[in-house]
Protein backbone atom coordinates (compact mmCIF):
# COMPACT_ATOMS: atom_id res chain seq x y z
CA UNK A 1 0.00 0.00 0.00
CA UNK A 2 1.37 3.42 -0.91
CA UNK A 3 1.50 6.21 1.65
CA UNK A 4 -1.15 8.14 -0.34
CA UNK A 5 -3.49 5.15 -0.24
CA UNK A 6 -3.05 4.82 3.50
CA UNK A 7 -3.74 8.54 3.96
CA UNK A 8 -6.87 8.29 1.78
CA UNK A 9 -8.19 5.35 3.78
CA UNK A 10 -7.53 7.16 7.04
CA UNK A 11 -9.31 10.26 5.72
CA UNK A 12 -12.36 8.38 4.49
CA UNK A 13 -12.56 6.35 7.67
CA UNK A 14 -12.55 9.50 9.82
CA UNK A 15 -15.09 11.57 7.87
CA UNK A 16 -18.26 10.13 9.41
CA UNK A 17 -16.96 10.85 12.90
CA UNK A 18 -15.77 14.35 11.91
CA UNK A 19 -19.16 15.22 10.36
CA UNK A 20 -21.12 13.95 13.37
CA UNK A 21 -18.82 15.94 15.67
CA UNK A 22 -19.36 19.06 13.53
CA UNK A 23 -23.14 18.99 13.92
CA UNK A 24 -23.14 17.84 17.55
CA UNK A 25 -23.18 21.37 19.07
CA UNK A 26 -26.19 22.33 16.93
CA UNK A 27 -27.65 22.29 13.40
CA UNK A 28 -25.42 23.39 10.51
CA UNK A 29 -26.03 23.57 6.77
CA UNK A 30 -23.80 21.87 4.19
CA UNK A 31 -21.36 24.67 3.43
CA UNK A 32 -21.02 25.54 7.14
CA UNK A 33 -20.17 21.89 7.84
CA UNK A 34 -17.55 21.93 5.08
CA UNK A 35 -16.04 25.20 6.34
CA UNK A 36 -15.87 23.85 9.90
CA UNK A 37 -14.15 20.67 8.69
CA UNK A 38 -11.72 22.75 6.61
CA UNK A 39 -10.92 24.96 9.60
CA UNK A 40 -10.04 22.01 11.85
CA UNK A 41 -8.88 19.23 9.50
CA UNK A 42 -7.55 18.31 6.06
CA UNK A 43 -10.39 15.87 5.53
CA UNK A 44 -12.20 17.79 2.77
CA UNK A 45 -10.38 17.05 -0.47
CA UNK A 46 -13.35 17.81 -2.71
CA UNK A 47 -16.34 19.74 -1.31
CA UNK A 48 -18.86 17.90 -3.49
CA UNK A 49 -18.06 14.54 -1.90
CA UNK A 50 -19.29 15.69 1.54
CA UNK A 51 -22.95 16.00 0.43
CA UNK A 52 -23.36 12.31 -0.49
CA UNK A 53 -21.95 11.37 2.93
CA UNK A 54 -24.44 13.73 4.61
CA UNK A 55 -27.16 12.01 2.59
CA UNK A 56 -26.05 8.55 3.72
CA UNK A 57 -25.82 9.60 7.38
CA UNK A 58 -29.36 10.98 7.04
CA UNK A 59 -30.63 7.73 5.49
CA UNK A 60 -28.97 5.82 8.33
CA UNK A 61 -31.02 7.93 10.77
CA UNK A 62 -27.98 9.54 12.38
CA UNK A 63 -28.77 13.00 11.00
CA UNK A 64 -32.01 14.81 10.37
CA UNK A 65 -32.15 17.21 7.40
CA UNK A 66 -34.48 20.21 6.98
CA UNK A 67 -34.65 22.88 4.29
CA UNK A 68 -34.82 26.40 5.71
CA UNK A 69 -36.10 29.21 3.49
CA UNK A 70 -35.77 32.95 3.92
CA UNK A 71 -32.54 32.97 5.91
CA UNK A 72 -30.42 33.75 2.85
CA UNK A 73 -31.09 34.53 -0.81
CA UNK A 74 -31.40 30.77 -1.35
CA UNK A 75 -32.71 27.92 0.81
CA UNK A 76 -30.25 26.10 3.06
CA UNK A 77 -30.45 22.46 4.09
CA UNK A 78 -29.68 22.13 7.78
CA UNK A 79 -28.46 18.93 9.40
CA UNK A 80 -28.83 18.09 13.06
CA UNK A 81 -27.86 15.07 15.10
CA UNK A 82 -30.70 12.66 15.93
CA UNK A 83 -30.92 10.69 19.17
CA UNK A 84 -29.52 7.66 17.33
CA UNK A 85 -26.79 9.90 15.90
CA UNK A 86 -25.83 11.14 19.37
CA UNK A 87 -25.61 7.57 20.63
CA UNK A 88 -23.49 6.53 17.64
CA UNK A 89 -21.27 9.56 18.14
CA UNK A 90 -20.66 8.66 21.80
CA UNK A 91 -19.74 5.13 20.70
CA UNK A 92 -17.45 6.39 17.92
CA UNK A 93 -15.70 8.88 20.23
CA UNK A 94 -15.06 6.14 22.79
CA UNK A 95 -13.73 3.75 20.15
CA UNK A 96 -11.62 6.45 18.50
CA UNK A 97 -9.96 7.43 21.79
CA UNK A 98 -9.34 3.79 22.65
CA UNK A 99 -7.92 3.09 19.19
CA UNK A 100 -5.77 6.24 19.11
CA UNK A 101 -4.53 5.55 22.65
CA UNK A 102 -3.41 2.04 21.73
CA UNK A 103 -1.64 3.18 18.56
CA UNK A 104 0.04 6.01 20.50
CA UNK A 105 1.25 3.50 23.11
CA UNK A 106 2.62 1.36 20.30
CA UNK A 107 4.43 4.36 18.79
CA UNK A 108 5.84 5.39 22.17
CA UNK A 109 7.06 1.85 22.82
CA UNK A 110 8.72 1.61 19.38
CA UNK A 111 10.39 4.99 19.88
CA UNK A 112 11.65 3.99 23.35
CA UNK A 113 13.29 0.94 21.82
CA UNK A 114 14.74 3.07 19.01
CA UNK A 115 16.27 5.49 21.52
CA UNK A 116 17.61 2.63 23.66
CA UNK A 117 19.25 1.04 20.61
CA UNK A 118 21.02 4.28 19.63
CA UNK B 1 -20.37 38.42 -6.72
CA UNK B 2 -23.28 38.96 -9.11
CA UNK B 3 -23.03 36.56 -12.04
CA UNK B 4 -23.31 37.66 -15.65
CA UNK B 5 -25.47 35.67 -18.09
CA UNK B 6 -22.35 33.74 -19.09
CA UNK B 7 -21.63 32.87 -15.47
CA UNK B 8 -25.25 31.80 -14.93
CA UNK B 9 -25.00 29.55 -17.99
CA UNK B 10 -21.86 27.94 -16.61
CA UNK B 11 -23.57 27.22 -13.27
CA UNK B 12 -26.70 25.90 -15.00
CA UNK B 13 -24.54 23.73 -17.26
CA UNK B 14 -22.78 22.24 -14.23
CA UNK B 15 -26.10 21.50 -12.54
CA UNK B 16 -27.54 20.05 -15.76
CA UNK B 17 -24.67 17.55 -16.10
CA UNK B 18 -24.94 16.65 -12.41
CA UNK B 19 -28.70 16.11 -12.67
CA UNK B 20 -28.39 13.96 -15.77
CA UNK B 21 -25.72 11.81 -14.13
CA UNK B 22 -27.67 11.38 -10.90
CA UNK B 23 -30.86 10.47 -12.79
CA UNK B 24 -29.22 7.31 -14.07
CA UNK B 25 -29.22 5.68 -10.64
CA UNK B 26 -31.25 7.75 -8.17
CA UNK B 27 -35.02 8.31 -7.80
CA UNK B 28 -36.11 11.66 -9.22
CA UNK B 29 -37.09 13.18 -5.86
CA UNK B 30 -33.65 12.35 -4.46
CA UNK B 31 -32.01 13.85 -7.57
CA UNK B 32 -33.99 17.08 -7.21
CA UNK B 33 -33.03 17.38 -3.55
CA UNK B 34 -29.34 16.68 -4.27
CA UNK B 35 -29.19 19.20 -7.14
CA UNK B 36 -30.99 21.79 -5.01
CA UNK B 37 -28.43 21.32 -2.27
CA UNK B 38 -25.47 21.60 -4.65
CA UNK B 39 -27.02 24.72 -6.20
CA UNK B 40 -27.48 26.18 -2.71
CA UNK B 41 -23.78 25.50 -2.05
CA UNK B 42 -22.77 27.22 -5.28
CA UNK B 43 -25.03 30.25 -4.72
CA UNK B 44 -23.65 30.61 -1.19
CA UNK B 45 -20.04 30.44 -2.42
CA UNK B 46 -20.71 32.86 -5.29
CA UNK B 47 -22.53 35.27 -2.96
CA UNK B 48 -19.59 35.24 -0.54
CA UNK B 49 -17.05 35.98 -3.29
CA UNK B 50 -16.09 39.62 -3.84
CA UNK B 51 -16.87 41.08 -7.23
CA UNK B 52 -13.99 39.99 -9.42
CA UNK B 53 -12.65 41.61 -12.57
CA UNK B 54 -12.34 38.10 -13.91
CA UNK B 55 -15.62 36.37 -13.15
CA UNK B 56 -14.68 33.29 -15.13
CA UNK B 57 -11.57 32.60 -13.03
CA UNK B 58 -13.44 33.14 -9.76
CA UNK B 59 -16.31 30.90 -10.83
CA UNK B 60 -14.03 28.14 -12.11
CA UNK B 61 -12.23 28.20 -8.76
CA UNK B 62 -15.54 27.68 -6.92
CA UNK B 63 -16.56 24.86 -9.28
CA UNK B 64 -13.18 23.20 -9.03
CA UNK B 65 -13.34 23.19 -5.22
CA UNK B 66 -16.74 21.54 -5.47
CA UNK B 67 -15.36 18.97 -7.93
CA UNK B 68 -16.42 18.01 -11.47
CA UNK B 69 -20.13 17.08 -11.70
CA UNK B 70 -19.34 13.53 -12.78
CA UNK B 71 -17.11 13.01 -9.76
CA UNK B 72 -19.79 14.40 -7.45
CA UNK B 73 -22.34 12.05 -9.06
CA UNK B 74 -19.90 9.18 -8.65
CA UNK B 75 -19.60 9.99 -4.94
CA UNK B 76 -23.41 9.86 -4.58
CA UNK B 77 -23.42 6.56 -6.41
CA UNK B 78 -20.66 5.11 -4.21
CA UNK B 79 -22.43 6.12 -0.98
CA UNK B 80 -25.72 4.61 -2.19
CA UNK B 81 -24.09 1.38 -3.24
CA UNK B 82 -22.10 1.05 -0.04
CA UNK B 83 -25.35 1.66 1.87
CA UNK B 84 -27.01 -1.13 -0.03
CA UNK B 85 -24.09 -3.49 0.38
CA UNK B 86 -23.80 -2.94 4.11
CA UNK B 87 -27.54 -3.07 4.72
CA UNK B 88 -28.17 -6.26 2.77
CA UNK B 89 -24.77 -7.93 2.87
CA UNK B 90 -25.50 -8.98 -0.70
CA UNK B 91 -22.53 -10.21 -2.66
CA UNK B 92 -23.37 -8.40 -5.92
CA UNK B 93 -23.96 -5.08 -4.16
CA UNK B 94 -20.72 -5.50 -2.25
CA UNK B 95 -18.72 -6.20 -5.39
CA UNK B 96 -20.37 -3.21 -7.09
CA UNK B 97 -19.47 -0.97 -4.12
CA UNK B 98 -15.88 -2.14 -4.23
CA UNK B 99 -15.56 -1.56 -7.95
CA UNK B 100 -17.13 1.91 -7.70
CA UNK B 101 -14.76 2.87 -4.91
CA UNK B 102 -11.93 1.40 -6.93
CA UNK B 103 -12.87 3.62 -9.84
CA UNK B 104 -13.15 6.77 -7.77
CA UNK B 105 -10.54 6.64 -5.02
CA UNK B 106 -7.06 5.42 -4.40
CA UNK B 107 -8.22 3.86 -1.15
CA UNK B 108 -10.95 2.00 -2.96
CA UNK B 109 -8.51 0.74 -5.56
CA UNK B 110 -6.27 -0.59 -2.85
CA UNK B 111 -9.22 -2.16 -1.05
CA UNK B 112 -10.44 -3.83 -4.21
CA UNK B 113 -7.05 -5.47 -4.53
CA UNK B 114 -7.05 -6.49 -0.90
CA UNK B 115 -10.58 -7.92 -1.07
CA UNK B 116 -14.15 -6.94 -0.27
CA UNK B 117 -13.97 -7.49 3.47
CA UNK B 118 -11.51 -4.66 4.02
CA UNK B 119 -13.88 -2.16 2.41
CA UNK B 120 -16.83 -3.33 4.49
CA UNK B 121 -14.75 -3.06 7.64
CA UNK B 122 -13.48 0.29 6.56
CA UNK B 123 -16.91 1.76 5.86
CA UNK B 124 -18.80 0.30 8.76
CA UNK B 125 -16.90 -1.19 11.68
CA UNK B 126 -20.15 -2.19 13.38
CA UNK B 127 -21.61 -3.90 10.33
CA UNK B 128 -22.49 -7.56 10.70
CA UNK B 129 -20.92 -8.06 7.26
CA UNK B 130 -17.46 -7.95 8.78
CA UNK B 131 -17.94 -11.18 10.72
Amino acid sequence: MSHETWQEQLRRGSLDLAILLTVSPGPRYGLAIIQHLEAFTDLVVSEGTIYPILGRLTREGLLDATWVEGEAAHARKYYRLTKAGAQRLDQMKREWREFAGKITRLIDDAERHDHAAQ
Amino acid sequence: MQLSDTGESRVNGYLFVLERSLKTFLPIDVVRDAVREIESHLRERIGATDASPNERVALEQILSELGPPLRVAQAYSAERTIDEAVATGRFVATVRAVSQLAASTLGGFSSSRAGCSSVIWFRSPSSPSQS
